[in-house]
């Protein structure tokens, strides 16, 4: 998914409060030098731009769907594994985006014992892979391995956007696996004028899409998100990277950024247009008439404890598709926890780490006796 | 047609008058005249003619005319003894090349090929006139052309004509007319400050001579052994106009919005700097201004319905286009030894399904024979692997 209004726009980090005349000789004279200690920036060894730096193994492979085991910090174990579900659309590694802002790295330390599902890059050849597939094949595949390694009869779940939508059906489909729930800025009333990815994909031929396309190029959806505030994400952040090019964090960081943002796999043709259809469209999920293969996803089905998070300023998925979910589920022991957040910044803002993470593992680990 | 000279009349000229000042053989009942005499006349008719050159649509027809009565008036060679059935063939020929010419002239004078009525009119003087031409070049008997084989001909002609007229007039004036249009919407376009409408009103007019005329034929079934490639070729021009006539809608639609931020800022934009300070807190206003006015307008655009049809409409041609031109490249490589996607993706979906059996008979053997060890891995391609230890490596390619 792509970057909603960060902090990296806007005026250059710690710019002076005084109100000096401008001058324009020596607005030009101080950009120059700016720009020669950005390319020092750009060039130092103190670069660092690495991504999911968090030490993990390869536990499961089937196609290109992989597990990884983060390997524990704590001795101790506090609770079930915990198995996270991320979106098609991006990389899970947003949630070990840059070391002192780590989701995972955070978790660890709270001994919680993490497996995190990468979906891969499809190709040409995953082309007919369906919802079923993801659902009963992969996702249960994953879940049936992350228990048999650890030996638990259930895990908890954790679904971040699509793969919160994913975890929902698998959970309303297999609630005797799932001890609890977690959802992440996840869809699932999908009937929402208040996003304009609701509002877009209303109108999208999605057979024609597919038909023409085959798999859905992860370019296609990139223009589609930047489409939706092209003068912040075309211009405006980039101005910010300008005006902050010599602070040496700044730079890591937004590169980093950068280097998620359009690291985008292209979505499984069948898939995408069921995902779309169905939910974007036709908003089944909600209605409890959503078909995975030949059995219907009941949401009253989902009856163990669950916390929904979502973000209030999630212009992706807006707070109307995540917000009232809960009132649909059979669960009694439900929590909703909202942010005053985007879309990313639930995982990557100061808040995250002092907010987020925290109600995170805490909600995990009372749950876990 | 002039008549055939005496030996009499001849005569008398060869006495009287020099060579370059003989009579006409026509006209002037054989008087002699002078050489001034003769050019006078020459002169006034060269004069009337040019007098007429330069505005008169007549003109050719005036030359016609002139060429004609001083030929017929002061041309004619004195004859001596053998030169006379020379001279009359070669006179004859003459005569018949003008009155060719002047068949040419009353056709180019009288048609307006712009209405079908011209055609009609056209068509009926080239009859008239080579009826006169075939008569006196070859001495047929004038032909009858209200009856008989000829006539007939003719009717069928005349017909056959009409009707390509009116097929012409249905299906490619439009666009011919249209292309006038254009030229006014183009000029409109071009004239003063930008104005998207008017851009809008070329494009619209352009794509409407397009739909009546070019695009019709398009859409023709091909026949014969090319018919696969030439429909495939016909649909993907189709498929492109309309999607350059898609993106250019699009662009429309993106285009008004931006010219009234631009305005709105403009305006807003102005107040900042009325008090005539410029430090950089001003500055940093400005560009917040510039991108908080452009993003809430174009966010409140973006949430139409009418975006949302024009984007799929785009969409649309924009995917239909591509479906075409793959096709047409499909079939060019047909005759290639490279595999086409189509081709390929056959083989995918028989792989898809194959893969799909197989792990539903490895699910049904691990169920039967409760062997936790022979796992998915084991059986869909990474036999033999151990987990491989991956520091680091979960998410990266």
């Amino acid at each position: 998914m792509p970057e909603e209004k960060t902090a990296t726009s806007g005026s250059p980090v710690g710019a002076t409060q005084e109100k000096p005349k401008f001058n324009v000789n020596e607005e030009l004279d101080r950009f120059q030098k700016r720009l020669i200690r950005g390319m020092e920036v750009l060039t130092s060894p103190l670069l660092d731009v690495e991504v999911a730096t968090t030490p993990s193994e390869l536990v499961y492979q089937e196609d290109k769907m992989r597990i990884f085991r983060y390997i524990p910090v704590q001795k101790k174990l506090q609770t079930p594994p915990v198995l996270i579900s991320y979106a098609l659309v991006n990389r899970q590694y947003m949630l070990d985006l840059q070391p002192d802002r780590s989701v995972i790295r955070y978790l660890l330390n709270q001994g919680i014992d993490v497996y995190i599902i990468d979906w891969g890059y499809p190709t040409p050849i995953d082309r007919y892979i369906t919802l079923e597939d993801y659902i009963e094949g992969y996702l249960n595949n994953a879940v049936e391995e992350v228990l048999r390694r650890s030996g638990a009869s259930k895990l908890n779940l954790v679904g971040i956007c699509q793969g919160g939508t994913f975890s929902v059906m698998y959970s309303a489909l297999h609630p005797e696996k799932i001890k609890n729930l977690v959802t992440i800025v996840t869809p699932v009333d999908f009937d929402t004028d208040t996003g304009l990815l609701n509002i877009w994909s209303r109108n999208l031929y999605v057979d024609k899409v597919v038909d023409t396309m085959g798999n859905v190029p992860g370019d296609f959806m990139n223009v589609g998100f930047l489409l939706m505030n092209p003068f912040r994400l075309v211009l405006d952040k980039y101005i910010g990277f300008m005006l902050n090019i010599d602070d040496q964090n700044f730079v890591n960081n937004f590169v980093r950024m950068e280097k998620w943002i359009f690291d985008s796999p292209d979505q499984a043709g069948e898939c995408w247009k069921q995902f779309i259809r169905d939910c974007y469209q036709k908003n089944l999920l909600i209605q409890n008439k959503l078909k995975v293969g030949d059995k219907t996803v009941n949401l009253q089905n989902i009856t163990m404890p669950v916390l929904n998070i979502f973000a209030e300023y999630d212009h992706l998925v807006p707070p109307a598709c995540s917000r009232n979910f809960t009132e649909h589920i059979g669960s009694t022991d439900k929590e909703i926890a909202s942010f005053p957040t985007g879309h990313i910044g639930i995982f990557v803002s100061a808040r995250s780490q002092k907010e987020i993470c925290p109600r995170l593992s805490e909600w995990l680990i009372k749950r876990s006796e | 047609m002039p008549k055939k000279n005496t030996a009499n009349n001849s005569k008398k000229a060869e006495d009287t008058a020099p060579p370059f000042a003989t009579p006409c053989r026509h006209g002037m009942g054989g008087t002699p005249r002078d050489s001034a005499n003769a050019a006078n006349p020459w002169f006034e008719m060269w004069s009337k003619y040019m007098e007429s050159f330069p505005s008169n649509p007549d003109s050719g027809q005036n030359w016609f005319k002139m060429c004609d009565e001083m030929t017929r008036k002061f041309c004619t060679p004195p004859l001596t003894d053998g030169m006379d059935d020379l001279y009359q063939k070669v006179a004859d020929a003459s005569d018949i090349y003008i009155k060719m010419f002047k068949s040419w002239a009353d056709i180019s004078g009288n048609v307006k090929p712009s209405r079908l009525g011209g055609m009609k009119n056209m068509f009926d003087l080239l009859m008239n006139s080579q009826k006169d031409v075939f008569s006196r070049l070859f001495g047929l008997p004038t032909p009858d052309f209200a009856g008989g084989n000829i006539g007939e001909w003719t009717e069928t002609a005349r017909k056959s004509l009409e009707n390509f007229s009116q097929f012409y007039f249905q299906n490619c004036q439009p666009f011919i007319d249209n292309w006038s249009n254009i030229s006014t919407e183009m000029g409109e376009m071009l004239k003063g400050k930008a104005d998207p409408e008017k851009y809008k009103n070329f494009y619209a007019t352009w794509v409407k001579g397009y739909e009546s005329a070019v695009g019709k034929f398009l859409k023709i079934p091909s026949v014969g052994p090319s018919r696969q490639i030439l429909d495939k070729i016909n649909k993907s021009l189709d498929a492109f106009i309309k999607y350059c006539g898609a993106i250019s809608d699009f662009n429309m639609v993106l285009y008004a919005p931006g010219k009234e931020t631009i305005e709105e800022f403009a305006k807003k934009s102005a107040a900042i700097a009325q008090d005539g300070q410029f430090t950089q807190e001003k500055y940093k206003q400005f560009y917040d201004l510039l991108i908080n006015t452009f993003e809430e307008r174009f966010y409140q655009m973006f949430k139409t319905p009418a975006f949302g049809e024009i984007l799929k409409t785009t969409l649309e041609a924009s995917l239909n286009f591509r479906k075409q031109h793959f096709a047409v490249v499909e079939e060019l490589l047909k005759s290639t030894p490279i595999i086409t996607r189509s081709e390929i993706d056959d083989v995918y979906r028989e792989l898809y399904d194959l893969k799909k059996r197989i792990k539903e008979l490895e699910k049904l053997i691990n169920n039967r024979t409760n062997l936790p060890e022979l796992t998915l891995r084991t059986l869909t391609g990474s036999q033999g692997e151990n987990p491989e230890r991956a520091a680091g490596q979960a998410g990266k390619k």
